[in-house]
Order: C-alpha cells, then structure tokens, then sequence
C-alpha cells in the first residue's frame, strides 16, 4: 500500500515547513508512528512521525528543503510495490525509487542538449530524474519545463489535482458546500489524510480568526460584567478621563499618632465598645485640614464650580463584589471616638450588603488605605464628584535622620491625588502639609 | 527490554489488552482471580444470548402453525441448556487461553492489589504471595451487580442477574427489579420458559436510557406475552411467604401491591471493583467509585491504565474491548484515543433493539433543525415473509449538514444489522448518501436505508417529526 508522506501543519498559521533531516534513507524499513524526518518553522524543530508502514521508496525533497504544507515529500510503499503511477504525478522518472539492494545507484547516461542541460540547471530540474521522449530517449525542451511544473505543482501542495482527487468523507463534502470551503485548502486528519467534518469546521474556526477548540482546561472563565463591577468601571474610567490628576507625596512621622491611638484605644474600647483605627485619625485630621481649605471641599461643575459648606468624608472600603465609599457626614465636627464609632457601623453594614444608598451620597472628601496590604503609596482614581482623594499606604519603621544620625521611626506615607481643573499645587501641597502636621502632631490640633 | 505490563482483569477489557500489548513487543503478565473471559463470558453476555437462543427456539415452535408447519409441543430441558452453556464458555475461555498463550502472555490466577505505584502483589488461591513490578499497569477489573438497599433482599429467594443462569428448574413466579437491558432479557427469558413474570421499573420507562419509541415497542412485546411491567414503581421488601416462596412488596404509582414469587431477581445497575485493589497506594483516582482516566485510558498515576466497566459506562463488553486496546497501547508507548462516539447497544429480547447515537429527544435538544425517518417493519418484504413484522427503523439525522446523529431499531436481526449504521456514521456517511446505499433485496436491513431516504426528505414514504 503506497502512503505518501506530506509536510505536516504543525500549527494554525503555518504555511510552509523546512525538511532540516530525514532520520531513514531509502531503502530503509519504516513502521507507522516511527520517527521518519525533523521539521523546522518558526525557529521550531519537531521529529514528525511516519505516516504508515512499509519501506521508504523515495525521497522526494531533500534535506534543507523548504516546501509548502501538504507537499509530498516522501513516498512510502512496500517493497516490491509498484510506484511508477506515483512518481509520475509527481514528475519523477520510473528509475527513482526502486529498491537497490546493496548495489550502487546505476548512473543512467542523460541524453540532453548543452542548451536542455542550461534550462534545466535554471529550474532546478535533475535530469537523471527526467524521462526523455526525444529520439533515443534524448530529453528535450519541454520534457525539463514539464518536469519543473509537476515539481511546482507538487511542490506546492496537491492543490492543482485536488478537485479531482482530494479524499474526504461525505459529511466532510456536505459541510465544505454549505459553507462554502475549498476542500483544497483543507488538511485532513483522518486515515491516510482524509479530509474529516471536525477538519472543516476547524478550518472554518481558524479563517475567522478563532482559535481551535482547545482542550477545557485552557478556556478562560467568563465573568459577565454586571451591577457593581459595572458602576465601579463606569465611574473609574469617567473619573480618570475627565480629572487632570496630579499626585503629591509626602512621608509622614506618626510616632506622636500611635502614642495618641495607644491612650485613647482602651479607653474608647471600654466606653463605647470601638475600636479606633489610623484610618479613623487620618479621617479626623483631614476633615480638620478641609475646614482650613475650603478650595479643596469642591467640585467641578463644568462652567463653575462648587464649594460644598459640609466636609463628608467617604471611606473607600473593599467587600466581596468591588468596592464603595461609604460617607462620615460633618466629619470636621466629630470627634475620634465618633469618627470610629461611625466609621465601624459603616463598615459592617458595607460588608453585610446593608448599606442605604444614603450612605453613599454627598462626599466631598476620600480617603482610601490600602497599607494593610503592603502599598507603600499609590494612585488612587478621584471619587467624583470630588477633587481630592487622599491615599494612605503602610504604617511601619522606616529609618529616618535625626540630629544627623539614622533612627527608627513610624512613617506613613500620604498620597493626595488632586483634579487641576479644580485645585493649583501649592494650595494641594499645603493641605497636605496640614494634615500631615495635624497627624505629626495631633496634638497641636486637640487645643 | 521489553516493557512490562501486568493487567489486572481477563474479562474482555483485560484479555484484549494483555493481547494487544503482546502484539505489540511488551511482556505481559494477565492476572485474573476468577475465570478467563470475566463476567461476559462467564455470567452475563454469553451465557444469556446461549439461554436466550434455545427459547427462541421454542418460541418460533409456538408459531410454526401460522407458518404452515406441523409440529409437536415443545418444551425445554433446563439441564441441557444450562450444560450446553457450560460447552459454550468452555469452548470461548479455551479459544482465549490459547490465544493469550500464543503471545506469550504470563497468566497468573489470583487477586491482584496494588503495592505501590509501580508494583502489584497478587495472592493466588492457596495463599502465597508474589509481587510483580511494572512498567505499566492496566486495571480491568470490572463491575459487579449492585445490590439496592431493600429489606429482606439478602434472603435466599434472591439472586444477581448473574447467577440465574446455572438455574436447575424454572421458578413459576419471578419478580424482576430493574427494568433496563438485563432487565427486559431476563423477562423475556423467564416468561418464554413459562414463568409468571413482573419486571419492576422506577422511571417512567421500560429501558430508560433508549429512544422512547424502543421503549414503548418492547414494552407492548413483552405486555403480549404476558409479562406484568411496572413502571413507575420500585421494591419496598421482600418479606417471607409460604417458605418456598416471598412477598415482594412493591410501590407501584400510588398502590402498594404484593406479589408472591419464588424467585427476585435483581437486575439493577452495577459497581465498579475497585474496593481491593489498593488504588491509593498506586495513586490511582475514582470518580465516583469508577477510576477516572482521560481519552488515552490513562489514570492518575501516568504508570498505570484502566479500561472496561470498572472506569464506567457505557458498560458494554465492546466498549470495554475497545478501551483495552487503546489502554495497551498508549501503555506501550503508541498513541491513540478511545472514540466513543457512536457505541452501539443490543437487547435480545424477541423481537430484538438495537441502536446507536441520540435519542430523537436528546437530538432536538442537542441541534436546533432534526429530520426523521421511521421505517416500519411491516414495510419490510423479508419481515413479512419471515412473519415477524413487529418494529421499525428510526434513522435520526440534523438538517443542516445531513449529519446522521441516531439509528434506532426494533425488529428480527436488528442486532445484526446495527453495525451497518455503526460503520455509516463513524465514516461520517451523510443521511442522503445513505439512502442511496443499495442494500440487498429482500432483506431486513433494507429498512435502514428506507428509514434514511425518509429522513433525507427522497422517499415516497412521508418524513415524520421534522423538529
């Protein structure tokens, strides 16, 4: 049985493949699933197997050869099998391909033209390979171009034939008519390359550009995008199209702070059960700072904008589906103690999906810490309709330099992103500099 | 060197994958702790469609006056049955052992457990011990009947679908707890010998899993001949008669009925044999209770495969067949895959199924445009001239390609004819291609291309159920 090996598609976008090796000569035994050659594309070497079993009878392309997938390359048959048909569509002479056993090839004498002999050296044509039908046997002319066109045609796939003779099941033909594939591009999977209904409707997948099924494992999860993933999209994107963002840092000492948290926490704990929290403080001292800076407590409305007479301070907190901010109305006329106690029911409630959308109306002000998860500093996205939002990263020792010597020291570090349209630098940077004295020194701000 | 196989189970997974490797160059090692053959050719398979032939024989007796032959009464003789089945398995083991002994594969009889992940100790019947390690290792150690959990079921009056048939006389009064394909062969078996039968079914349906058009065929089959079919229903107990004979308590619809009988026979789904085997130790994971294995047969531990009912359904010896030969060999280093795609399932009831594919529910569920075609028998020249015109030919295809996606037959030889629309479908034949096949004249499997033509919309003859 004659099995023709053909370059193999090794990949969706493959077109063409180089034989770098054969790993059998002629004459040798193969059996299917054996290592038969190694191909390169893509700077990519793979050992193909052989296609079926039998004796390698010819070779078709030789080593370093570039050709299209789906080209014969190699003939595969039994011993004694006749492969004359074969080698003729493939325009290579009857000689090719029998079976020497132990005998050198027998050189047959090329009758041909100096003139056949230069065209055939310009299209690549072997005339050992050539059947002459010139007197004599002599080749002739046309005899060198028809053979360089079967090796074309070969060459560049079974294209030109394949009307006639490409194999593929009935199903598989069912399918090519109705979408309107030509089987002749397809490459078949089935016994012998048979052209199978799965290899037509992947052909059809990869010319629309989609990627062939891929085993269940790889798919990735759909999440549809829906009802809080949505708003925080909706809102994000707006707020950073629209806000002329500009982020100052400053790195703050909270030795004073922690001391300050330390002598009020137990207290606080006992009298109302609360606990208080940097972000409580950092909340405290920015309302306090707004009040001072009242350009900072607005909003842009287009043609004007609004300066809001109450600090509300909304306080970014993370739950199971996203993110909201919850607000503490006149944060600037609480105390801690009721900052903490405001700030823990809006928590809880925020976590148990029982917030009111009350809640979440008229912020002026946010503050957003994300130290516990070990951020340094960051960028946040502005809460519109507000200017300003004030990141707080991590709370630890850093070493900082003191009368000239390097000591340890609690720091924070503050990131306040302000809008431009609303707010210059040096008003944004001395708000900054307020809260970051309020919390340096809070007690400065108690009195 | 040869790679080393062992392959627990020498029913018709282990045996063809102890062959297959053998084939192949490894050194194979069968361990079997029963008989050569498992369940199939011991007690399921084999044994019913011997039992099953003798009283079709008798049945076709019962007709041969309307056929125009004279002939005396028949009767069967349980003891030369059940001892030409004993000929007819010791006949097939004997074929197998010298077909595995050919390829010179090592059989060892005793139960296999695994050692570790590389190795599997076997405890032959004396007691002793041996340990073999393997490059590979094929699980086929199969499944075996599940008993449900009904009071008074453990009692002597009831027995597996695998033990009736060494039966030394015919039980006047039967009860059969499952009504799927075991379930109706059994009925039809027992009723043919000339018991009293009820067959009780917990779904809706006689043979659930098939088209309902197959159902209800057989179903109205076995009614005619008397059989008691209780659908809907389900065995509370069985409780103690008169001593040679039980209650069977039964809840059938919204009646509570009892039925007296000498023998329950419980035909009810079946289990994996893994409890034994030691599958953790070889890392080996179940699903379930059946060990899980992906398309090249292979299990958790890359050393080890498994094939046949112990890794699942469809619980068929072909499947199980075919499941051996790729597990042996991906074993030995060839890749291949199990297509089971179109699994073709037999009853030998009289007339007989047979069918392959979808349902015509499970097709209008699965593709939005379907086509029918159903063929009666009655329109079969052979059937009629054979007098057994009872059935029909459904063919199932989709519109849009005219791929055939379901063939379901009732009628004489279906079981016989099947593999013609195994073989259409698996060669990816068209539903119009099919209908011009031409098949031989008169013949039953004539039907299968008429059913065809009517579902490629070229028959005289109406299509019918265009979705």
């Amino acid at each position: 049985m004659v099995t023709k090996v053909i370059m193999p598609k090794l990949g969706l976008t493959m077109s063409e493949g180089t034989l770098v090796k054969w790993l059998k000569r002629e004459g040798d035994r193969v059996t299917r699933g054996e290592g038969l050659m190694e191909v390169t594309t893509d700077k990519v070497t793979t050992e193909v197997e052989s296609p079926g079993d039998g004796v390698l009878r010819k070779i078709v392309v030789p080593e370093g050869t570039t050709v299209a997938c789906g080209a014969v390359i190699g003939i595969i048959a039994d011993e004694a099998e006749d492969i004359s048909s074969v080698l003729a569509e493939l325009g290579l002479g009857p000689t090719a391909g029998a079976v020497e056993q132990g005998t050198p090839t027998t050189v047959r004498e090329v009758k041909a033209s100096p003139a056949v002999r230069r065209l055939a050296k310009e299209l690549g044509v072997d005339l050992s390979t050539v059947i002459g039908t010139g007197p004599d046997g002599r080749i002739t002319e046309g005899d060198v171009k028809a053979a360089a066109a079967a090796t074309a045609s070969a060459l560049s796939g079974e294209r030109l034939a394949e009307s006639q003779r490409v194999s593929a099941t009935p199903l598989a033909k069912s399918i090519a008519e109705k979408e309107a594939v030509d089987l002749g591009t397809v490459t078949g999977t089935g016994p012998a390359g048979r052209i199978m209904a799965q290899d037509i409707l992947a052909y059809k997948k990869q010319e629309k550009g989609l990627p062939e099924s891929q085993p269940s494992e790889e798919k990735p999860t759909v999440v549809p995008v829906q009802g809080i993933r949505a708003i925080i999209a909706e809102r994000m994107s707006k707020s950073a199209r629209e806000t002329a963002r500009v982020t100052l840092v400053s790195e703050v000492r909270v030795d004073r702070l922690k001391t300050l948290k330390d002598a009020i926490s137990t207290r606080l704990m006992e009298k109302k059960g609360v606990k208080v929290t940097y972000t409580d403080l950092i909340v405290w001292a920015a309302a306090h700072a707004l009040r001072n800076h009242p350009n900072c407590n607005a909003s842009w409305v287009g043609d004007h904008l609004e300066i809001k007479p109450c600090v509300n301070i909304g306080v970014a907190v993370d739950i199971d589906d996203g993110l909201v901010v919850p607000v503490i109305r006149d944060a600037d006329k609480k105390s801690i103690s009721e900052i903490a106690e405001i700030r823990e029911r809006l928590v809880g409630s925020a976590r148990s999906g029982r917030l009111s959308p009350s809640d979440l109306e008229g912020g002026t002000f946010t503050v957003t810490n994300l130290g516990t998860y070990g951020v340094d500093f960051f960028t946040p996205i502005i809460n519109l309709p507000e200017s300003l939002i004030l990141g707080v990263g991590r709370i630890m020792e850093r070493p900082i330099v003191e009368d000239g010597r390097v000591v340890p020291g609690l720091t924070v570090y503050l990131s306040l992103v302000f809008d431009h349209r609303v707010v210059d630098g040096a008003p944004a940077a001395r708000l900054l500099q307020e809260i970051s004295s309020i919390l340096e020194d809070p007690m400065t701000a108690l009195v | 060197m040869a790679c080393k196989v062992v392959v627990i189970g020498a029913g018709p997974g282990g045996y063809v994958a102890a062959l297959r490797a053998a084939t192949l160059g490894a050194s194979v090692v069968l361990v079997e702790k029963q008989q050569l053959g498992g369940v199939c050719l011991n007690r399921g398979c084999i044994p019913t469609k011997t039992w099953l032939s003798s009283v079709e024989l008798r049945e076709e007796f019962l007709h041969a006056r309307a056929m125009g032959v004279i002939v005396p009464e028949a009767r069967v003789d349980v003891s030369a049955v059940r001892e030409r089945k004993q000929r007819v398995i010791a006949q097939l083991v004997g074929s197998i052992k010298g077909l595995l002994a050919r390829q010179g594969v090592l059989i060892k009889n005793g139960m296999g457990t695994f050692a570790s992940g590389n190795a599997v100790r076997v405890l032959d019947p004396s007691g002793r011990e041996e340990t073999i390690v393997f490059d590979r290792c094929i699980i086929a150690s199969g499944s075996r009947p599940a008993i449900p959990p009904i009071s008074g079921i453990d009692k002597h009056f009831v027995l597996s679908g695998e033990e009736v048939f060494d039966m030394t006389e015919v039980p006047t009064r039967v009860a059969i707890v499952g009504g799927g394909v075991m379930g109706v062969e059994l009925a039809y078996l027992y009723r043919a010998l000339g018991s009293q039968v009820t067959v009780v079914e917990v779904l809706d349906r006689l043979l659930p899993q098939a088209d309902v058009d197959v159902s209800t065929a057989i179903a109205d089959a076995l009614k005619a001949k008397g059989v008691v079919v209780l659908t809907n229903s389900r065995v509370l107990s069985v409780e103690n008669g008169t001593g040679a004979s039980c209650q069977v308590v039964i809840q059938a619809g919204q009646r509570e009925l009892q039925v007296e009988c000498e023998k329950v026979i419980v035909a009810a789904g079946r289990k994996p044999n893994t409890e034994d085997l030691g599958l953790e130790t070889a890392g080996v994971i179940t699903r379930n209770g059946w060990v899980k294995v992906n398309e090249q047969m292979r299990t958790s531990n890359p050393a080890v495969y498994a094939a046949g009912d112990v890794t699942g359904g469809p619980l068929l010896a072909h499947v199980a067949s075919a499941g051996g030969i790729v597990a042996a060999e991906n074993a030995c280093g060839r890749r291949s895959s199990l297509d089971s795609r179109y699994v073709p399932s037999c009853v030998y009831t009289v007339p007989e199924a047979a069918w392959v594919g979808l349902t015509e529910t499970e097709a209008k569920q699965k593709f939005s445009k379907v086509r029918c075609g159903k063929y009666p028998m009655g329109g079969s020249g052979r059937a009629l001239a054979m007098g057994k015109a009872a059935g029909f030919v459904k063919v199932i295809a989709e519109e849009k390609y005219g791929e055939i996606v379901g063939v379901h037959m009732v009628g004489p030889n279906v079981t016989e004819i099947i593999g013609a629309a195994v073989t259409a479908m698996r060669l990816e034949c068209t539903v119009e291609l099919l209908g011009e096949i031409m098949f031989p004249h008169p013949t039953v499997s004539e039907a299968l291309m008429e059913a065809a033509k009517m579902a490629a919309g070229t028959s005289p003859l109406l299509a019918h159920g265009k979705a």
